[in-house]
């Protein structure tokens, strides 16, 4: 056994928790933008309590369902009241300039029939305050949306705009 | 394996040969010196240590699982490094310091499952969704080299342990949307997920004897049982559901074929020697291939009460029968001091 190697790979570990910690902790500094949602509750072995969510923005538009879309798409979105709802779904990004000009972010989903899948459908919770979910079930989220279209949840808030839970 | 002998195995066998003048005194003083006073932690310590690491890594899990929002993110994570960095630490020194195995085995068993703690937390504080096989695939990666580089066997079977994670939730997630729904051909998930398992057995058991090129035949051994193992429970639940054959039909060629690999198991443990769990893993499956049978074949003809009576009675038979048979392959050794 050569120590060296040992204590190196013991290094190497550390820096690659290390790292996805990081990264993951750098994901939530870039701009938030606020979705509705409204939550459920079951549970992980590992990871502990979690709502599922499901946000306004999971389902197609009506208006989009005919069209031809892969697998794999970009959800733009718009601004409407307080929150952001779908502009356009498309099978390819468009002007990456063009969404920064605007301010509006690109998501890039998953396609499984009329449901987007985004990646952003749990939210991890104290043991035992999952049920706790405010009358009538609506929330919140804020995402921090990364340029390349990957997002991470940065909170959760009820409709008065207090955080949840 | 060869049993690693101390002073205390020793001492009673050198005084007897001292005793009867076929060493000197001097030469039994020499020989005693040559071996270690005492050989670490005994069976029985060794047990107890795996059982509180066990609890331990359980706890951990368990806080990790409960979310306390009194602890901050960072504080969380911070602890987990440490207890990373502490496992590894402990294991290097006590492996370089040539402890007792049990202790850098320990400290390197503890090692590998914690990434795997770590890849949890991380998604758990930051909300990651992700698939499954994404978290396997992580703790796979993580401990990768381990085992090699610490030959430790515990972390070895760890490893094997995230490997099939790996397989059965990349599997689940991804095999089965490929090849589509068509029930032709799969039962649904099942029988993909029961059909890999075994797969994995095989190749997990043949590619574990790749241990013995570096001499270890311990990794060797575990990699070997634990992949038969994971076969043989495998095969034999694919017998309660054959597709794409049909299940009414093919359960009994299913079963006809894990009696004989449990027989080949048998032969080939006798012919080896040395092998008494493989002996003993071919025996509980020849006798439950053969007790399923018959309650599948009289279960529904009989009465409750038939069954449970004529059930209790081959059961006495095949563990009696059973547990001759395995006394004349492998006789009882005889007290040895080497």
């Amino acid at each position: 056994m050569n120590r060296k190697i040992l204590y190196a790979f013991l290094l190497a570990q550390l820096l690659a928790l290390t790292g996805l910690y990081a990264y993951h902790a750098a994901g939530l500094g870039y701009p938030v933008y606020r979705i509705r949602t409204v939550p459920v509750d079951p549970r992980d072995l590992l990871r502990g309590d979690y709502v599922i969510l499901r946000y306004e923005i999971s389902r197609l538009p009506d208006a989009l369902k005919p069209e031809p879309l892969p697998a794999s798409v970009w959800v733009r979105l718009k601004p409407d009241g307080g929150v952001w709802v779908i502009e356009s779904v498309k099978g390819y990004r468009q002007s990456e300039l063009d969404d920064q000009r605007q301010n509006w972010p690109v998501l890039k989903a998953r396609r499984e029939g009329s449901e987007l899948i985004y990646d952003l459908e749990r939210f991890y919770v104290p043991e035992g305050t999952g049920r706790n979910a405010p009358p009538g079930g609506k929330l919140i989220v804020e995402i921090a949306v990364r340029p390349n279209g990957s997002a991470q949840i940065k909170g959760l808030l009820t409709e008065n705009g207090n955080p949840w839970p | 394996m060869a049993k690693r002998l101390n002073q205390s195995h020793l001492k009673p066998e050198i005084a007897g040969w001292v005793a009867a003048g076929v060493i000197q005194p001097a030469q039994g003083a020499s020989i005693l010196a040559r071996y270690p006073a005492a050989d670490g932690v005994g069976k029985m310590m060794g047990i107890f240590i795996g059982i509180g690491a066990v609890l331990i890594l359980g706890g951990i899990a368990l806080v990790i699982a409960s979310n306390w929002r009194e602890i901050p993110a960072p504080v969380k994570m911070g602890g987990l490094l440490l207890l990373l960095a502490g496992a590894g630490v402990a294991g290097i020194e006590a492996k370089t310091l040539d402890w007792a195995r049990a202790w850098w085995e320990g400290a390197f068993t503890f090692a590998s499952v914690l990434p795997l703690l770590g890849l949890a937390l991380i998604s758990q504080i930051f909300h990651v969704t992700g698939k499954a096989t994404g978290l396997f695939l992580g703790w796979t990666l993580l401990i990768l080299l381990l085992p090699w580089l610490t030959r430790s066997v515990g972390a070895f079977i760890v490893f094997l342990i995230a490997a099939f994670c790996l397989q059965q939730a990349w599997l689940h997630e991804y095999v089965r949307l490929w090849v589509g729904s068509d029930t032709r051909w799969w039962s649904g998930e099942f029988v993909m997920q029961i059909l890999g398992a075994a797969a994995f057995g095989v190749i997990c058991a043949v590619l574990s004897r790749a241990w013995l090129r570096f001499g270890e035949t311990a990794q060797a051994t575990a990699g070997e049982y634990l992949g038969i193992l994971i076969f043989f429970v495998a095969a034999y639940i694919y017998g309660f559901d054959a597709r794409p054959f049909d299940p009414k039909s093919a359960w009994p060629f299913v079963w006809l074929i894990v009696f004989v690999f449990a027989l080949l198991l048998i032969y080939r443990a006798v012919r080896l020697g040395d092998r008494a769990h493989q002996l003993n893993l071919g025996f509980v499956m020849v006798g439950l291939v053969i007790m399923s049978t018959y309650i599948r074949l009289v279960g529904t003809m009989m009465n409750t009460g038939l069954v449970f009576l004529s059930g209790g009675a081959l059961f006495l038979a095949c563990a009696f029968g059973l547990a001759r048979w395995r006394r004349q392959l492998r006789p009882a050794p005889t007290p040895t001091t080497s």
